[in-house]
């Protein structure tokens, strides 16, 4: 056999391997596999992550009514908390009161001792203003913090309302990804018997007449560079490969009645 | 010059008022031996009002003093109470909520005015005060009575 001649023999193999010269009804059938076959991981991908976001929600869920049942038992302490600071604004202003009393005391002793009572009453009174101012900075201070709780409260309310929300849509979510699965389990059974193959056949043809394309391609590209060496190099590899799709093409040809021959 | 030491207190217009002081003072002073002590009324019944002077009873340590409400615009305490009394006669009324200022000794500018912070201020007639105290609770029965005579008639 010429070296040409064996050339355009390979070719046409491949060609009609790759299903490029033919009606490519087993690739068609291979792509269909393999496209049931991404849909099933990306079903799978979709349940397996379904099911961590009905997780993670309900934890969500956890994690905001803890957080609200915190925020309003310190709501609850308001009253309790504000009397506290009332009560003692009163006991330092009684202090207050006993030192003015001293004072007065002072105010009608006579020196020495009326000086050094209405010195010890002014200290006692400084303090006690101060404490005073302080206790009302406090208590202004302790208002903010229980409307920014409140605040807090309300919004955590909202979340509460919005994480169950989240809890049933990944619970349909997850019912829509099971009759997904349902659905490509029908559509693999319908898929055996259309394309009478099974998921593995289906893989292998299809890897197959991808090699092939690309054996094509190259071979393709080798031929139009004149390269007259390459057949000699190449007939090493390539005489196991006619073989086999030799048989392949003859064995489908007895299968399927008069056809073009190899 | 002998310095007399007593409390200085805001004068609120009731206060101005009973003791008689001018519009301008901002501040009065009451000698300390006139000034029995602060006190937390454990009742007050308010009585009526006389122009700005609000009057009324109030039980101090088991007794029952008249008292005039002292309070400035904006009140801030808790109803604390200043005794004040003058010994020869007897008679003690309780400024409710009256501010003190400050405890001091004071040197005497005349007229009645004492030094404070380098400002003179009225010293307080205490006895003026219990004057007008009477003169308002005279008034204040009269009104009361009248009040009465016409209810009955009206009825």
């Amino acid at each position: 056999m010429s070296a040409p001649r064996t050339r355009r023999r390979w070719l046409e193999l491949l060609r009609r391997t790759a299903g490029i010269s033919e009606p490519a009804g087993s690739l068609e059938d291979a792509g269909l596999w393999e496209a049931r076959e991404r849909a099933a991981k990306a079903n799978q991908d979709a349940e397996r992550l379904g099911e961590r976001v009905v997780a993670t929600s309900a934890r969500q869920r956890a994690n905001i009514d803890a957080a609200l049942e915190r925020a309003t038992a310190a709501l609850s302490r308001r009253d309790a908390l504000e009397e506290r600071v009332r009560h003692v604004e009163e006991v330092v202003e009684r202090l207050g009161v006993v030192g003015l009393n001293a004072g007065l005391e002072g105010a009608r002793t006579n020196e020495p001792l009326g000086r050094g009572l209405t010195l010890v009453s002014d200290e006692i009174r400084a303090h006690t203003t101060r404490g005073i101012d302080a206790l009302g900075e406090l208590s202004a201070q302790l208002r903010e913090a229980l409307d920014a709780i409140s605040e807090l409260a309300q919004r955590i309310e909202r979340a509460q309302r919005e994480a169950a929300e989240l809890t049933n849509d990944a619970t349909q979510l997850k019912s829509s990804v099971q009759a997904s699965s349902v659905g490509l389990a029908d559509l693999e059974a319908r898929l055996r018997k259309v394309t009478g193959l099974d998921p593995q056949t289906a893989k292998l043809i299809a890897l197959a007449g991808d090699h092939a394309k690309g054996l094509l391609t190259a071979l393709s590209a080798l031929e139009a560079s004149g390269a007259t060496q390459a057949s000699a190099a190449l007939s090493p590899v390539l005489a196991p490969v006619l073989k086999v799709l030799s048989g392949m093409v003859s064995d489908a040809n007895d299968g399927a009645g008069p056809g073009p021959s190899p | 010059m002998t310095v007399v030491s007593g409390v200085v207190l805001e004068a609120s217009a009731p206060l101005r008022a009973a003791f008689g002081l001018a519009a301008s003072d901002v501040r009065m002073f009451l000698r300390g031996e006139d000034v029995r002590a602060v006190k937390y009324p454990t009742a007050v019944r308010w009585l009526g009002e006389i122009g700005p002077l609000r009057l009324g009873a109030a039980v101090v340590d088991g007794r029952v003093l008249p008292c005039i409400d002292a309070r400035a615009a904006s009140p801030t305490s808790r109803g604390a109470g200043l005794v004040v009394s003058v010994s020869e006669r007897g008679e003690s009324v309780v400024l409710i909520d009256a501010r003190v200022v400050a405890l001091r000794s004071c040197e005497p500018a005349g007229a009645g005015r004492v030094v404070f912070d380098g400002a003179e201020i009225a010293s307080a007639d205490v006895v003026r005060c219990f004057d007008e105290l009477h003169r308002a609770a005279l008034e204040l029965g009269k009104s009361s009575r009248a009040r009465d005579r016409d209810d009955r008639r009206t009825s």
